[in-house]
């Protein structure tokens, strides 16, 4: 752009001349502000939605599970020897060797099937203490923590008692089947947000989970979190992790679990983004009648360039830059006001989640650099395509008649 | 020498179906320096003429030959030749509004790849010449009609023409200030060494012409 080019067009943005900006001006302004923000707004809450769900999954369960490949479970050696391997990566956070089972619980004749998960009672770094709503946060031998749907619906309180039962086949009687049962005393309830989880978990510790099912001492899996920079690469390190730790171990990355879901919802936010796009076509639709209509209103300054020898190529080039500088403004007060409207949506109060249905109990927003880059270059796209399209009028304009004063 | 070269040009308008032969058979040639007028009845086609030897318009058929070179407005250059070599005043003053005076007068420079601070010098230097330093920063709606044509003189006069068209500059003026906007003409004719192709209705004008034509039915017939 040379420096004719650049005076025409701050000239004319900042002209003396009243009125300083035509009203068709300020309604094609104000349709791609408002279009590129209420995209921007939709992207920002859906980002938020998206993180704060990936946030909540992976704080409740395992970055990473590592399984044995030989059998159900991970003997004592084996579960010391993969947490030997896997200590040196600095990716990971924590490895924790878990035992999961399932059971009966009994409680005043009403009786629930149940997940039994067990970890060792000197562990600190545990998912759980977080979820905690009642009671303690550790684990003690003869006590268990329980999720607060089960609790509610067995009434089971902190310091209250009950008790699992698990049925085994060498315990056959005259009688039929004995099941193993022993007592424990509810020192927490849990919280997670997943129904299924709130509904069946019991935490208790591994001692009492190897008398419980009259097992030797082994886990079942291996929980390994992750630094948060790295979760995104869950992928990547489990199979790093796997050509350490070789065959007899079996790994699983929490998108081996949940891949799907988060796939489904990026998809659905990039649908969301299409079909408001839309929008932002509309207001671009208005600056092809903005632009024919400026070409008309300034033939008189198009031909005096044209009488002082300005080629046509060049000042379709101002016109188009004049224009597109305006829209490239609108656009970014666009993602402005967006990043305002997102903000306000999630400080308001006449609208709120429930928590206990949705699982998030407020409305959330994240700004991605690279939604707002998406957003900005599809729009500036749309407008420029549409600024384009009726400069070609210049090229056919009958300057005499503009000098004749017809 | 002639600077402006114009061999049997011919124009014709149609206007539902009617044929308009405006130019018939038009020969002219304006030597260096020269102070041509061209008289006529209105709507006779002074001004297609100027339009055809401004290279703004095309002729049916004919030749115009600008410094010894046939030229034509599909030529590729032609911009080129509009603003090297013609300088245009319309008897509407023609500034660009959102452009002071200053720059107004610095347009043709910068078209033609000056910078903009030598442009803007220059250009002061001709506000000087027309006597209008303090109305350099001056937008065109806030000068009087003379002043806008002085601007609209400076801006032909700035980039040295060998030719100015000028289209009834005096038209839409006042007497005195009429008078003002050709003494300029006739300065700058005899102190740039440019020639002037000056179309207007007034005798006052044209008795002072070197050469005057009159455009009649078409065709030009010389007066003098």
């Amino acid at each position: 752009m040379n420096e004719l080019a650049l005076l025409l067009i701050k000239n004319s943005l900042f002209t003396k001349v009243k009125p300083r900006i035509r009203f068709d001006y300020i309604i094609m302004i104000l349709g791609i502000v408002i279009s590129v923000a209420v995209v921007a707004t939709a992207i920002n809450l859906f980002e938020g939605y998206e993180k704060t769900l990936k946030k909540i999954l992976l704080s409740s369960s395992a970055h990473i599970m590592v399984y044995s490949n030989q059998g159900e479970t991970l003997s004592i050696e084996q579960t010391e020897h993969a947490i030997q391997q896997l200590r040196p990566f600095r990716e990971i956070s924590s490895v924790l060797p878990s035992y999961t089972n399932t059971a009966m619980l009994r409680k005043d004749g009403k009786i629930r099937s149940c997940l039994v998960r067990a970890y060792h009672h000197t562990e600190n770094d545990v998912w759980y203490k977080q979820y905690i709503r009642q009671g303690k946060t550790t684990l003690t031998n003869g006590q268990v923590i329980i999720g607060d749907i089960l609790a509610s619906e067995l009434a089971l309180g902190v310091s209250d008692s009950l008790t699992l039962l698990y049925p085994q086949t060498e315990s056959l009687s005259p009688l039929g089947m004995i099941p193993r049962q022993m007592m424990f005393t509810v020192s927490g309830i849990v919280k997670t947000g997943y129904y299924e989880m709130d509904k069946s978990l019991i935490l208790m510790t591994a001692d009492d989970a190897f008398s419980f099912y009259a097992t030797k001492p082994q886990y079942t899996n291996l929980e390994i979190n992750l630094h948060e920079k790295w979760i995104d690469r869950s992928q990547e390190i489990k199979d790093k992790l796997q050509s350490t730790l070789g065959k007899d171990y079996l790994f699983h990355s929490w998108i081996d679990y949940n891949g799907n879901l988060f796939s489904l919802i990026v998809i659905e936010k990039w649908l969301i983004f299409l079909v408001f796009s839309f929008l932002i076509l509309i207001a671009a639709f208005n600056c092809i009648s903005i632009v024919s209509t400026s070409i008309i209103d300034k033939k008189r300054e198009i031909a005096i360039l044209k009488t002082v020898g300005m080629t046509v190529s060049h000042i379709r080039q101002v016109v188009y830059l004049r224009i597109l500088l305006i829209c490239f403004v609108s656009i970014l007060s666009g993602l402005v006001l967006g990043s305002v409207l997102s903000w306000l949506i999630t400080q308001q109060s006449f609208y709120q989640l429930k928590g206990e249905v949705y699982f998030i109990d407020r409305i959330t927003m994240q700004i991605s650099a690279l939604n707002y880059l998406v957003v900005f270059t599809s729009a500036l796209l749309m407008i420029a395509i549409c600024i384009k399209l009726p400069l070609r009028y210049i090229d056919r304009m009958n300057i005499i008649d503009v000098l004749r004063g017809n | 020498m002639s600077v402006l070269k114009a061999e049997h040009l011919k124009k014709t308008y149609w206007d539902s179906n009617l044929e308009l032969k405006i130019l018939q058979d038009i020969n002219l040639e304006i030597a260096k320096g020269e102070f041509v007028c061209i008289s006529g009845k209105s709507g006779c086609g002074k001004s297609t003429l100027l339009h055809l030897l401004g290279l703004l318009d095309t002729p049916d058929s004919g030749q115009i030959i600008i410094n010894d070179s046939p030229v034509t407005t599909q030529s590729e250059d032609v911009h080129k030749l509009r603003n090297k070599y013609i300088g245009f005043v319309f008897q509407f003053h023609y500034l660009m509004e959102d452009l002071s005076a200053l720059e107004n007068i610095a347009l043709p420079l910068m078209v033609n790849g000056n910078s903009r601070q030598s442009s803007l010098n220059q250009a002061m230097a001709m506000l000087e010449e027309l006597d209008m330093v303090e109305r350099a920063r001056h937008y065109p709606h806030q000068l009087s009609g003379g002043e806008q044509q002085r601007v609209a003189l400076g801006r032909a006069l700035i980039n040295n023409p060998v030719l100015v068209l000028a289209d009834e500059p005096t038209g839409n003026l006042d007497p005195e200030h009429s008078s003002e906007v050709l003494d300029l003409f006739f300065k700058f004719n005899r102190k740039l060494g440019c020639s002037l192709l000056l179309v207007t209705h007034d005798p006052a004008i044209s008795d002072q012409a070197q050469t005057h034509y009159k455009l009649e039915n078409g065709v030009l017939h010389k007066i003098k």
